[in-house]
């Protein structure tokens, strides 16, 4: 049951980056397409399982003094191996996501689950949380991805979805779009649940 | 001082193990990470100016084929060939020239048994953009096609190019480029025309 929880927060309770307002780079970088959101959000996933494993995994092994150097080496491993494979089998995608891919190595919410979740529970419950964590990034950059693409592109994961005559707002895929989008999706957010409290 | 030993030896061992893990999968993703490179980046571009071929240039490619040594500067091209029906007509490399803002890449295809340009397109430059970076577009590049190495140079000095209006050192340094490339080419033609076929 503790698992389920674990797991189900990442989705809604604890969602990043909404909830825990972390990762902010990539979130305004590359929701420019749905897609790119969700690749990204994949990528994170994946960087942020593995390395919640493995830190918990190490976690009575690892000496204190040096256990943020030792989380980075250890993110930094799987945030190359992303990059590798990512240029071998899907290079337009990587020249898309570019520098955001090495960018995962600092990324907040990665590093923070390593020492707020990993480093102090066990094994199963750490796979729980970096995925449950995971999909919800992976799930807010697709929506912001998604919103920005339907106004500022006119499409929704490449194909169109308004007749020939829509003319998009070309300012919803450039950086102040990302912006205006995160503010009022982070103000949704509190609404909702400030009705719930 | 325990303690200390216990870190060195863990950070040391954490550190072989992923750059043991990295090392491996390098290896492994080196020669398709290669391919891709080249089938978005040059890809293109080739396909670009060979037409009417029948076969996958980016695949059939040639690495640093070694054309000539001469004054011991030995010249090394990567040769894509076009083939049709397995006869290699046409052969896409890559050139470089000296532009306003640093060098120019061009991609530039030449036809076999004539020696005339396929076509040429410029791949990677660091130009003004809306001057010099406008060799990037149709109304420059397709002034190329069918061209003999007289013919490329400027209107006035009896070749059959427009130039770029506002820079003239990119075009010049385009057709430097180009140039350079056909003459290579008319030099070692029978070279590269094995590596054509080899392919």
């Amino acid at each position: 049951m503790s698992l389920w929880k674990d797991f189900s927060k990442g989705l809604w309770k604890d969602i990043a980056p909404f909830r825990i307002v972390l990762g902010l780079c990539p979130t305004l970088a590359v929701t420019t397409a749905a897609d790119n959101g969700l690749a990204m959000g994949l990528a994170t996933t994946f960087v942020l399982t593995c390395s919640n494993i493995l830190v918990s995994a190490l976690r009575n092994i690892i000496p204190r003094r040096v256990r943020i150097a030792s989380y980075v080496l250890i993110i930094a491993t799987f945030t190359v191996m992303v990059e590798l494979v990512m240029q071998a089998y899907f290079y337009p995608l990587y020249m898309i996501l570019g520098i955001f891919i090495p960018l995962i190595v600092v990324n907040c919410i990665i590093l923070g689950r390593a020492e707020a979740f990993a480093s102090k529970r066990p094994v199963l419950n750490s796979i729980a949380d970096g995925v449950g964590i995971g999909l919800g990034f992976s799930m807010s950059l697709t929506v912001l991805g998604a919103i920005r693409e339907i106004l500022g592109a006119g499409t929704l994961f490449g194909y169109a979805i308004f007749g020939p005559d829509f003319s998009p707002m070309t300012f919803m895929v450039k950086p102040p779009g990302a912006f205006v989008w995160l503010g009022l999706l982070l103000g949704v957010m509190n609404i909702i649940k400030r009705g719930r409290v | 001082m325990r303690e200390m030993i216990k870190m060195i030896v863990v950070l040391t061992a954490i550190s072989i193990i992923s750059g043991g893990a990295l090392a491996f999968l390098e290896r492994t993703t080196r020669e398709p990470i290669e391919y891709q490179k080249l089938k978005f980046v040059k890809g293109p571009a080739v396909l670009a100016v060979l037409t009417g071929y029948d076969n996958d240039p980016i695949k059939d490619y040639r690495k640093d084929v070694v054309l000539e040594e001469r004054d011991g500067v030995v010249t090394r091209k990567s040769i894509f060939p076009g083939k049709k029906g397995g006869k290699c007509f046409a052969v896409a490399f890559e050139v470089t020239g000296q532009g306003y803002g640093g060098p120019i890449g061009v991609i530039i295809g030449i036809d076999l048994k004539t020696g005339h340009l396929t076509g040429k397109r410029v791949t990677t430059h660091s130009e003004t953009p809306g001057l010099g970076a406008r060799s990037v577009e149709p109304g420059f590049y397709e002034q190329f096609v069918g061209l003999a190495p007289a013919g490329v140079a400027l209107m006035d000095k009896g070749g059959k190019i427009n130039a770029i209006s506002g820079a003239t050192t990119t075009t010049k340094g385009v057709l430097e480029a180009v140039r350079k490339g056909m003459e290579l080419f008319s030099r070692t033609r029978d070279k590269i025309i094995g590596a054509c076929q080899s392919g």
